[in-house]
């Protein structure tokens, strides 16, 4: 373990328990994040990576979920180990976390500069004059024009890029040494999407960040993050550097979803996945992605493949790789 | 325009077999499969059919006459053989005047809220989906009577008509309606922004099939789930009304004049006052319970587990 | 017969909203749709991409004239479609429909697949009898890749991608000529896209259907059109050919939204990233002159006096943009 690694997630899993079955939202996941990297966990909905993020977290809803096993350290500390006052302690302070929809984020009935120095004077335990004045350079740092101003307003006073630069703040005010963010930009238009994503990384420049980004679109990946995991079914199927996964990617589902994406310039027809995702609660046996594997083979369906490094860095979870 | 004829068709494999279009799981199943697995709302059904059951059985299963007075059992207990739940202050049977009691109490809350919810899905759904005057107009005159509490409009209503069943009956109708229509309302307006009321639109279809077939189908059930919930409410306000003396007339007697019976003597004798007391509580409560089934079981839960 | 299905003449659209400040009322008016004039041809997809607040889902809804258009003509078969009154209009709507973003609202909850289908039938009063229009349905399930099992399942027994096939299926059962396709793919799962985006095209084929495809990802759109226009605000700023508009975009705003979307294999990169500072502004508040020089890397005095119109600069291919007039 390099001196640099920052989290260390080890075979995670968390289960749901509901009246139609089990859902096994995260199955056994495993990654590490550097100091100062943006790593990118990409899949679809049903994939995991929203509940892995939640566990990292401990933000689970129990009922009816459960981290029944795994690691997560931070710093060499397992987070999933210490008592829940702890944890509300590293909660904004040592790791933040931010959502899709900023709306719900936010406090309605109390003024943004409200619920940031309630955050800091909770966590640093300074005076709320300091705070203020942290909260305002902070506004300013994620690039809100007029923070002084603004910092009296109320959400909803607020645009959806604004508001999302607003959860930064929050999150960033106690200088984090990870920042989770959870489909940041889905609800936003192209070009504001753009805009934020510029600021995850100037901030990872700045304060020297890890970056989390979970999201679906692959795009978003490409455009932020050093390295990626792809997940399916709530394992890791294939993880590495953007780069190295995108061009040589070696996981069907990867390339399957490489190949579903229309982009533009290029004419080629789209080879759609077929199929749908799996039920969670009824997986089947073997390979999770095997029935709409193009390439699944007999032994497919019978046991579910390890998790192989075919290159420096670069791991995937498929018995093609054997 | 050219359409090509179905063998030529290299899609996924379609079912060559004929659906049978009737058997079609019918909304009613679906939904009582989600209300049985609710414990509480059985219960609260179970409830309600019991005591109506014995409501409507009454001249079939009450042990005696709800009006026959044996002084020599005057204030007997609950236990007394033959009395099982005792004997009121002219010596009347309680558990027969509860049977029979419950036919005028049960109809008395019933009734009115059912007649009120077709009134209010008529109002919120015309008030909804037309808006502009209609709606303003509609809507601004059922404000009006939300400025008076329930009760006092109710026993305004009622002294107002004279006493009797039906004038009760009147008096929670009316002050029923301004509740349902807004809940009618509320949910006819968030429909009628859904896309598949513009999709209707897009194919031709006029205000009126709109209405009926979009918009109607899926106003009711927070407005059942409402009512029911409501009904729960009436029935202690029914008794209430008869209790004050605005119900049905002496001899007959409901749940309400018991009570009112009972507080003369609820020194001596409180099982005469209590017992009706804690029937209609536990209506009450069942009703409750009932709508929180209804409510969970009648919701269409776009995202189910399943997907 | 002619080639052009539908012709758009300064359509205009303008929302009047009253705003109730504290003891102030305002009379705002929302320009979501503010002077926008296009022709599409008989079998072509037209695609059209812009943020929010440029007007694109209002110029769907006021084609089908599920919303009243403020003033402009709409030339269906050339045929002005405004002018006529509801009753006139009902017979044509069979010619065009829409296929709607949302596959949780899009489909009545209480009502099964196939009594969705079959409902336009009914409206219209095409089919002899109920079991006829039933074989409809069955045809048109087939037709989307729908099994013919599911005429009896409610939509909360769906996934999203079904749900979308049972709304295509709707959107064809009048046999229509023309679609406005409304964001299909933007909610369903990227795997299940590529899926749905297949069989649109299939069917384009097959029908021989004109498409109006509206959508904010500029890859989805270049991929499905022959022709791409580009809105802002409520104005058209850019069309042309989807190749060209990706080769030779003109208009600063198209530029920033192409190279919001890189490529994912990263030789094909298309020059350095533009990103563009500051909000969309309201529709409400539009800025003087050029709509965009609020945020344009380009902008020059003239930007923030007179508002550009669409010039032809190339074979098909117009913007509306000061600096084009200028270098042309």
């Amino acid at each position: 373990m390099a001196d640099d690694t920052l989290l260390q997630v080890e075979n995670l899993r968390t289960h749901f328990f509901t009246n139609e079955g089990v859902i096994k939202a995260v199955d056994g996941v495993n990654f590490t994040l550097q100091r100062g990297q943006i790593l990118g966990i990409v899949g679809e909905s049903g994939s995991g990576k929203s509940a892995s993020a939640l566990s990292i977290m401990r933000l689970i809803p129990d009922p009816p979920g459960k981290i029944v096993s795994g690691v997560v350290r931070l710093l060499g500390n397992d987070l999933l180990s210490i008592s829940d006052a702890e944890m509300r302690r590293i909660r904004g302070e040592r790791i933040s976390m931010i959502f899709q929809d900023p709306m719900t984020s936010l406090d309605p009935v109390f003024t943004v500069g409200q619920q940031l120095i309630e955050a800091l004077v909770y966590h640093r335990k300074i005076r709320k004059k300091a705070a203020r004045e942290q909260s305002v350079e902070m506004l300013r740092q994620v690039g809100i024009p007029s923070p002084e101003t603004r910092i009296k307003e109320y959400p909803h006073q607020f645009s959806g890029g604004m508001r999302q630069r607003v959860m930064i703040a929050m999150a960033l005010l106690c200088h984090p040494d990870v920042l989770i963010a959870d489909e940041p930009t889905t609800a936003l238009d192209v070009t504001i999407e753009a805009q934020i994503l510029d600021l995850l990384r100037e901030i990872r420049e700045m304060l020297g960040t890890a970056i989390i980004m979970i999201t679906h679109d692959l795009r978003v990946v490409v455009n932020l993050c050093d390295w990626v995991v792809v997940m399916y079914a709530g394992k890791v199927i294939e993880s590495g550097e953007v780069h190295t996964v995108f061009r040589k990617a070696r996981h069907p589902y990867t390339l399957g979803l490489l190949n579903s994406i229309p982009t533009a310039g290029k004419k080629a027809a789209l080879t759609p996945i077929p199929g749908r995702p799996p039920n969670l609660a009824h997986l089947p046996a073997g390979c999770s992605f095997a029935p709409r594997c193009p390439s699944a083979m007999d032994i497919c369906t019978q046991r579910e493949p390890e998790a192989r490094e075919i290159a420096s860095g670069h791991v995937v979870k498929c018995f093609l790789t054997e | 325009m050219a359409r090509t004829d179905s063998s030529t068709v290299t899609l996924p494999a379609a079912s060559t077999e004929r659906p049978q279009w009737t058997k079609k799981k019918s909304q009613l199943r679906i939904a009582w499969g989600r209300f049985y697995r609710d414990k509480m709302a059985l219960l609260g059904g179970i409830m309600i059919v019991l005591v109506a059951f014995m409501a409507i059985f009454a001249p079939y299963l009450s042990p005696h006459d709800p009006y026959g007075m044996d002084i020599t059992k005057r204030l007997r207990p609950p236990g007394t053989p033959g009395y099982l739940l005792g004997a009121d202050e002219s010596g009347r049977d309680i558990l027969s005047r509860l049977m029979w009691g419950g036919r005028i109490s049960l109809v008395t809350a019933i009734v009115p809220v059912i007649a009120a919810a077709i009134v209010s899905m008529v109002i919120g759904l015309v008030a909804g989906y037309y808006g502009g005057w209609i709606d303003q107009i509609l809507m601004r005159t059922l404000d009006v009577f939300f400025a008076f509490p329930r009760i006092i409009l109710a026993i305004a209503l009622a002294a107002a008509l004279g006493s009797g069943m039906i004038s009760v009956m009147l008096a929670l109708f009316a002050g029923l309606i301004p509740y349902i229509s807004r809940v009618a309302y509320g949910a006819a307006l968030t429909t009628k922004n859904l896309q598949f009321v513009e999709a209707a639109r897009s194919c031709g279809a006029a205000g009126r099939q709109i209405i009926f077939h979009e918009i109607l189908p899926n106003i009711l059930a927070p407005v059942i789930v409402y009512s029911t919930t409501l009904t729960g409410l009436m029935v202690i306000l029914a008794a209430g009304l008869s209790f004050l003396g605005l119900g049905v007339a002496p001899p007959q007697a409901d749940w309400g004049i018991m009570l009112d019976g009972g507080r003369r003597v609820i020194t001596i004798a409180p099982h005469v006052a209590t017992i009706p007391g804690l029937l209609i509580l536990f209506v009450s409560v069942a009703f409750n319970l009932l709508g929180d089934g209804l409510r969970d079981a009648l919701d269409p839960r776009l995202r189910d587990a399943s997907e | 017969m002619s080639d052009t299905l539908l012709e758009v003449q300064h359509l205009v659209k303008h929302f009047a909203v009253k705003r109730q400040l504290f003891l102030r009322r305002r009379r705002e008016t929302v320009k979501a749709v503010d002077d926008v004039s296009f022709t599409i041809n008989r079998g072509e997809t037209v695609g059209l991409v812009g943020e929010s607040g440029s007007g694109k889902s209002t110029i769907g809804r006021l084609i089908l004239r599920l919303i009243e258009p403020t003033r402009g003509e709409v030339a269906f078969n050339q045929q002005d479609i405004l002018q006529l009154s509801e009753e006139d209009f009902r017979p044509l709507r069979r010619h065009m429909q829409m296929v709607f973003q949302d596959p949780f609202s899009s489909l009545n909850p209480r009502r099964t697949a196939g009594e969705a289908v079959e409902y336009p039938l009914r409206i219209q009063g095409i089919g002899a009898s109920k079991v006829a229009r039933q074989e409809r349905v069955l045809e048109l399930f087939q037709l989307v890749g729908l099994e013919s099992q599911f005429v009896n399942r409610y939509p909360h027994e769906f996934s999203g991608g079904q749900r979308q096939r049972v709304g295509i299926a709707r959107a064809l059962a009048l046999e229509p000529q023309f679609l406005v396709l409304d964001e299909p793919v933007s909610a369903l799962d990227v795997s299940i896209q590529a899926q749905v985006l297949i069989l649109l095209q299939d069917l384009q084929q097959r029908l021989g259907l004109t498409y109006l495809f509206i959508a904010h990802d500029l890859n989805v759109v270049e991929h499905m059109s022959d022709r791409v226009m580009v809105m802002y605000l409520g104005k058209i700023v850019e069309i042309a050919t989807a190749n060209e508009l990706y080769r030779e975009p003109e208009h600063p705003y198209t530029k920033a939204l192409l190279s919001a979307n890189p490529e994912i294999a990263p030789e094909a990169a298309t020059g350095q990233r533009i990103v563009l500072q500051g909000e969309i502004p309201s529709p409400m508040d539009i800025p003087s002159g050029c709509r965009f020089h609020t945020r344009c890397p380009s902008a020059m005095d003239i930007c923030s006096q007179v508002e550009p119109s669409l010039l032809e600069i190339g074979s098909a291919h117009q913007v509306a943009c000061h600096l084009s007039e200028q270098a042309s």
